[in-house]
């Protein structure tokens, strides 16, 4: 079915829309979660969470890329699951491989109690990500949207490992550059 | 001030479109090959050089292409086109044009010497195994579960049936070479001299810059201080730099058999020429638009610098200059590597 058809059925408030749904976006929300949250019960917990969440935002909302929009909320969910059951010391997928690479773009050492305009930095990552070369996007975006590990990049990819890791090198080192000129660290 | 979680969480803000490129990558069932490539490969023209041109190397002391070249070569690629850059190939392979025929380079030694003979055997059988299909061998083998020696040597050899497994172990015998067993596989320059046995490997003193990272380094590391190393250099020292070269640095130990070689466009003209590095190592240098080669030889060991290793995968998309082909020949003590290694012998 296609993404119009699918939202169409939200905003009739059909029973057909979350099977749909499931149909064809939940391995992929599924994958999401799992790369986050690293165990089958909380990703299915975060699909579960995110066909509820998407019922509730449409209609009022309809996305024109469904995929994104799913895949936005699955991240949310399980991000607030491996803060909220203190994964990220504990293990939690590659979320915490994730952060630990991402510590580099902060300078000075972190403070999880600070407030931040976290909307203008989004849209500052945004920025940041649409200027990559596409082979560094493409990298970037699997490793810190999708949180896919490092050896599936390079499958996918046809790279070996230190390729991937050195483009995530500079990328992160570039990352770090550009939130310091924009203030936002 | 940010915290890490807050900027994992703020990755939501990647514009849709980028998101939605990735995950078609990601959950395609195929891989998506930036380069995939077929090789097909003959010989014959490797054994005229050798006849015609091999005296003359040595009369004028000067070894180079000529004396590196195993044979020729026509690669096939899948993605993205190696001289644009562009992502191009369904239009080009329905029309039978992403074939790029190369010449293939040795990295083990100089044309004549039992290191270049194996591997030039080596290559023209694999090849031929591989574009025949395997003359009917099961491929995933049977052999793989049962004969330990494919899996400790499966980082050593591309060596997965019984077939190719007896070839390198014939190709010692015949050339009198011993076969490579160990292999260590790390990351990080300091992992990396300690399996050296010595760190006086770059040349970071006479760099200002951040010019090397070195923290990103991998190698694998075989017996007798054979070796192979990549990491990226930033010619105008800055790390965030889109201007970047890949490099591989590799030592063939004399006296072992190991397999791999370098590849050059076939119809583009080559710049070779002599170097001595500020350390007064007498380098061979080679140097296509995108793709350059340093090559020396010693009788410890054959060593190569592979600037942008990867002509079908120019990541920088900048032409190497003889300047930059000059500082990278200065990145290296050639002649530490160049001799015995500390507890490293064949």
């Amino acid at each position: 079915m296609e993404d119009r058809e699918i939202v169409d059925l939200y905003w009739q408030r059909s029973d057909l829309a979350i099977s749909e749904t499931n149909q064809k976006y939940g391995r992929y929300c599924h994958t999401i979660a799992y790369n986050i949250c690293g165990t089958q019960e909380d990703a299915e917990e975060c699909v579960s969470d995110t066909w509820f969440r998407a019922w509730n935002l449409m209609p009022c909302e309809r996305p024109p890329v469904l995929s994104a929009f799913l895949g936005r909320i699955t991240r949310n969910f399980a991000i607030n699951c491996i803060k909220a059951k203190n994964r990220i010391k504990r293990g939690g997928g590659e979320a915490i491989l994730a952060l630990d690479e991402l510590a580099e773009c902060i300078p000075g050492g972190t403070n999880p109690e600070q407030s931040l305009e976290e909307k203008e930095l989004e849209t500052a990552i945004g920025r940041f990500v649409s200027e990559l070369s596409e082979t560094e996007r493409e990298v970037f975006v699997l490793r810190y949207w999708y949180l896919v590990p490092l050896l599936d990049i390079a499958e996918k990819l046809q790279f070996s490992m230190g390729k991937v890791k050195s483009i995530l090198f500079r990328t992160r080192k570039k990352l770090s550059a550009f939130l310091q000129e924009e203030g936002l660290c | 001030m940010l915290d890490t979680l807050t900027l994992l969480r703020a990755m939501n803000g990647i514009h849709e479109e980028d998101v939605v490129m990735a995950g078609t990558i990601y959950f395609s069932n195929k891989k998506m090959p930036h380069i995939k490539t077929k090789r097909l490969i003959t010989f014959a023209l490797a054994a005229t050089l050798l006849l015609t041109f091999g005296i003359t190397a040595y009369a004028t002391g000067f070894f180079g292409l000529i004396d590196s070249q195993m044979g020729d070569a026509v690669v096939e690629y899948y993605g993205v086109d190696p001289i644009s850059g562009i992502i191009d190939s369904r239009e080009k392979m329905a029309q039978g044009l992403n074939r790029v025929p190369v010449r293939v380079v040795s990295l083990q030694g100089w044309c004549g010497s039992p290191e270049y003979l194996a591997n030039q055997e080596w290559q023209s059988f694999y090849d031929d195994y591989v574009l025949n299909n395997y003359y009917g061998d099961e491929v995933p083998n049977p052999g793989l579960k049962t004969d330990t020696w494919y899996e400790s040597h499966s980082r050593i050899y591309p060596a997965y049936t019984p077939a190719l497994k007896e070839k390198v172990l014939e190709l010692c015998e015949k050339y009198s070479l011993k076969p490579l067993d160990h292999c260590e596989e790390n990351m990080g320059a300091d992992s990396f001299y300690r399996y050296l046995g010595t760190d006086e490997v770059f040349n970071t003193s006479a760099f200002a810059g951040q010019e090397f990272q070195l923290e990103a380094l991998e190698y694998l590391g075989y017996d007798a201080g054979t070796f192979q190393t990549q990491f990226s250099f930033f010619p105008d020292g800055d790390p965030y730099s889109d201007s970047f070269e890949d490099l591989m640095l590799s030592r063939a130990a004399k006296g072992c058999f190991r397999t791999g070689y370098a590849l050059f466009p076939e119809d583009e003209e080559l710049d070779e020429w002599a170097y001595t590095n500020c350390f007064g190592d007498t380098l061979c240098l080679m140097l296509g638009e995108n793709y350059g080669l340093i090559l020396c030889d010693s009788d410890y060991a054959f060593l190569s610098l592979q600037v942008n290793f990867s002509f079908l995968d120019n990541t920088s998309g900048e032409p190497i200059s003889h300047e930059l082909l000059e500082r990278a020949a200065d990145l290296v003590y050639f002649g530490t590597l160049a001799q015995e290694l500390p507890q490293k012998t064949a």
